[in-house]
């Protein structure tokens, strides 16, 4: 929005430059022309100013020397001819091309010399003369007023300046100077040239100009694009980042839901293995009560081994309330990290899972070679461990192996579980990992060693992989050390 | 008024030369039917005429329609019986017999025409050409 209105504004301000442009330049041609033209007029008048004093110094000069008849003197005196003709010479140059005198023959539209400053090819006296543009000499007859012309329709290289001699207040003949334009022209032509080279020039600037704003304009559209282009990748990555936080959320929430899956799973194991954990001390409670009924019944029954029997049994109920407790403990969710060594986590879980194991005839190894004390999940890490035994367990007891074990090694910062059940399948080894697969075909959840995988690499930071070695599976398990 | 274009033409054109022979075809050319135009003529002129394809130069002039003549007049006496025309003030004045001249004066075309020459070799005049008699 911010940007289409800059856009409109600088189109505004654009149509605004060009029109002023095109008006300023239009006012500059105006002025020039009238300028040129001014000139042009001004060295005219100032030409035609210095001929007509020309013409009245001519004019006075014949007043002066022919007792105010003109044409009867000149008849007369050939002398007087002689000498006014030597006085017009004077008069004319390169640029005073002819400078002479005629008169209008009486009673006829027709002309002839009186005087001829020519200085050769001079025209005889009373030789007729056919101007050019006779009525503008008539005119000076009867208007007697001086004038001058040249050909408007073609640049003439020439100006005619007429002048009437007036005696007796007659017009008695015309003074005639024809004048070179050349200078006026060629000022007249550079001011033409001058005009022309602004006009280009004007125009070019004005050119530029357009182009120049049009590319500017383009440009700025083009910036703008850009810009929306990358609004639009910036809104793309946020909606992507929010569909990825989405999934990631969702894909917590499935942990979360596979989690307690797996926990459920484990609690059905448990009471499995609480039973294997409370058959012996239930078989020394029930032992001891039929010791206490049959003493009775024989009445050997003291006080001494009375109380010695019941404390006995106090001690088995002890026992089985403590192992109620490890269980309720085993299974806490804690959500605050604990410090642990590998020793702490193979010892806790072995009370928990350790006579079970020993009751299906498997022999457990540990070997503890590692003191580091972990910052971590305790509990959830137990889960692990507890997974990896009845994993093997699980192989040992269905391929019925003779002189299983499960061997437990902790070294330094990696913790080992390998047992004798002749290990994965390689085809399927790529896939144990991955929630709900299982080859177990009566209480498989396939959810153990995803939910582990997801505890160690996800929750505590460390990495789950599986190898087989020629006796069977070798689960690690590798924490972060300095944490 | 192509005549008089033609006459401003000449007066305001730097290029009088070939002006000067196109008034010639004209003038000589409306006056003379017969094509092409046989001309006895000498210096300025003959060089003028030799250019125009209605004239063709004739060295006698007894041959000729009609004589173009500057200021040389004495070669007026070979030229008894042809039309002259002449080509500068003096000459026109000179020959009494001449029935016509165009020459330049102060940079205008002079034309002139004498009805005693004219009627002497029955030549007629178009009507753009008659204001140019001179009067008796
Ligand atoms: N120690 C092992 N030896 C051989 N195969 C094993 C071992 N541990 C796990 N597996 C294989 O990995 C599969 C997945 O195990 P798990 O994720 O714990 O699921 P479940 O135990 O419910 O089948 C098991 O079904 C089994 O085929
Ligand atoms: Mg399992």
């Amino acid at each position: 929005m911010q940007n289409n209105f800059f856009l409109k504004k600088s189109f505004y301000i654009f149509y605004v430059t060009v029109i002023v442009l095109i008006l300023s330049a239009v006012y500059i041609f105006k002025t020039f022309d009238k300028t040129s033209s001014d000139i042009e007029q001004l060295t005219l008048k100032s030409n035609i100013e210095y001929i007509n004093n020309i013409a009245s110094n001519v004019s006075s000069l014949i007043n002066k020397k022919t007792d105010m008849n003109l044409v009867q003197s000149l008849k007369k005196s050939r002398a007087l001819r002689n000498r006014l003709q030597e006085d017009l010479e004077m008069f004319q140059t390169k640029r005073y091309r002819y400078v002479y005198v005629v008169q209008k023959i009486p009673n006829t539209i027709k002309f002839r010399f009186l005087l001829d400053g020519a200085k050769k090819d001079k025209s005889g006296f009373l030789e007729s003369f056919q101007p050019f543009n006779t009525q503008q000499w008539l005119d000076t007859y009867t208007t007697k007023s001086a004038r001058y012309f040249s050909h408007k329709e073609i640049k003439s290289l020439w100006l005619t300046y007429l002048k009437p001699i007036v005696q007796h207040n007659k017009v008695v003949g015309i003074i005639a100077i024809d004048f070179s334009l050349n200078e006026y022209n060629y000022m007249h032509n550079t001011l033409n040239d001058l005009s022309f080279s602004v006009k280009i020039f004007m125009s070019l600037l004005l050119f530029i100009f357009i182009v120049v704003l049009i590319f500017a304009t383009i440009d700025k559209k083009r910036v703008y694009l850009l810009k929306k282009q990358a609004q639009e990748i910036q809104d793309f990555n946020i909606t992507l980042q929010n569909k990825v936080d989405e999934e990631v959320a969702k894909n917590r929430e499935k942990d979360k839901q596979i989690l307690e899956q797996s926990r459920l799973a484990q609690m059905g194991e448990m009471i499995g293995m609480i039973a294997h954990q409370w058959r012996q001390p239930i078989n020394a409670i029930s032992a001891t009560s039929i010791a206490i009924n049959m003493r009775a019944q024989m009445e050997t029954l003291d006080q001494k081994s009375a109380i010695e029997l019941a404390d006995k049994i106090g001690e088995l109920t002890q026992h089985l309330s403590k192992t109620i407790d490890d269980f309720r403990n085993f299974f806490k969710e804690t959500k605050e990290k604990q410090d642990m060594t590998y020793g702490d986590l193979i010892q806790s879980t072995l009370d928990i899972v350790g006579v079970s194991v020993k009751n299906k005839n498997i022999t457990i190894d540990t070997d503890i070679q590692s003191d580091i004390v972990f910052h971590t999940y305790v509990n959830e890490l137990k889960q692990v461990l507890l997974n990896l035994i009845k994993n093997a367990e699980d192989v040992l007891e269905e391929k019925k192996i003779e002189n299983a074990f499960i061997k437990i090694k902790a070294v330094e910062n990696r913790l080992i579980v390998r047992d004798n059940g002749g290990g994965v399948p390689e085809d399927i080894i790529e896939k144990i990992f991955d929630p709900y697969f299982s080859t177990k075909t009566l209480n498989g959840t396939g959810l153990g060693l995803y939910m582990s995988k997801t505890i160690v690499e996800t929750h505590c930071g460390g990495t789950i992989r599986v190898t087989n070695d020629t006796e069977g599976a070798v689960f690690c398990v590798v924490l972060p050390s300095n944490k | 008024m192509r005549f008089l274009f033609l006459l401003f033409m000449l007066f305001v054109s730097a290029n009088a030369d070939v002006y000067t022979q196109r008034l010639y075809e004209t003038i000589l050319g409306s006056i003379f039917k017969e094509r092409p135009i046989f001309v006895f003529a000498t210096g300025d002129a003959k060089a003028t005429l030799q250019r125009s394809k209605i004239f063709s130069i004739v060295a006698d002039c007894q041959e000729s329609d009609v004589a173009i003549l500057g200021d040389d007049f004495s070669l007026e006496q070979k030229c008894k019986n042809v039309p002259i025309f002449a080509t500068t003030n003096r000459s026109y004045m000179y020959i009494a017999d001449a029935f016509g001249a165009f020459y330049w004066n102060k940079g205008r075309p002079q034309i002139h025409f004498r009805k005693r020459g004219l009627k002497m070799f029955h030549l007629s005049l178009p009507h753009d050409l008659q204001r140019f008699i001179d009067a008796e």
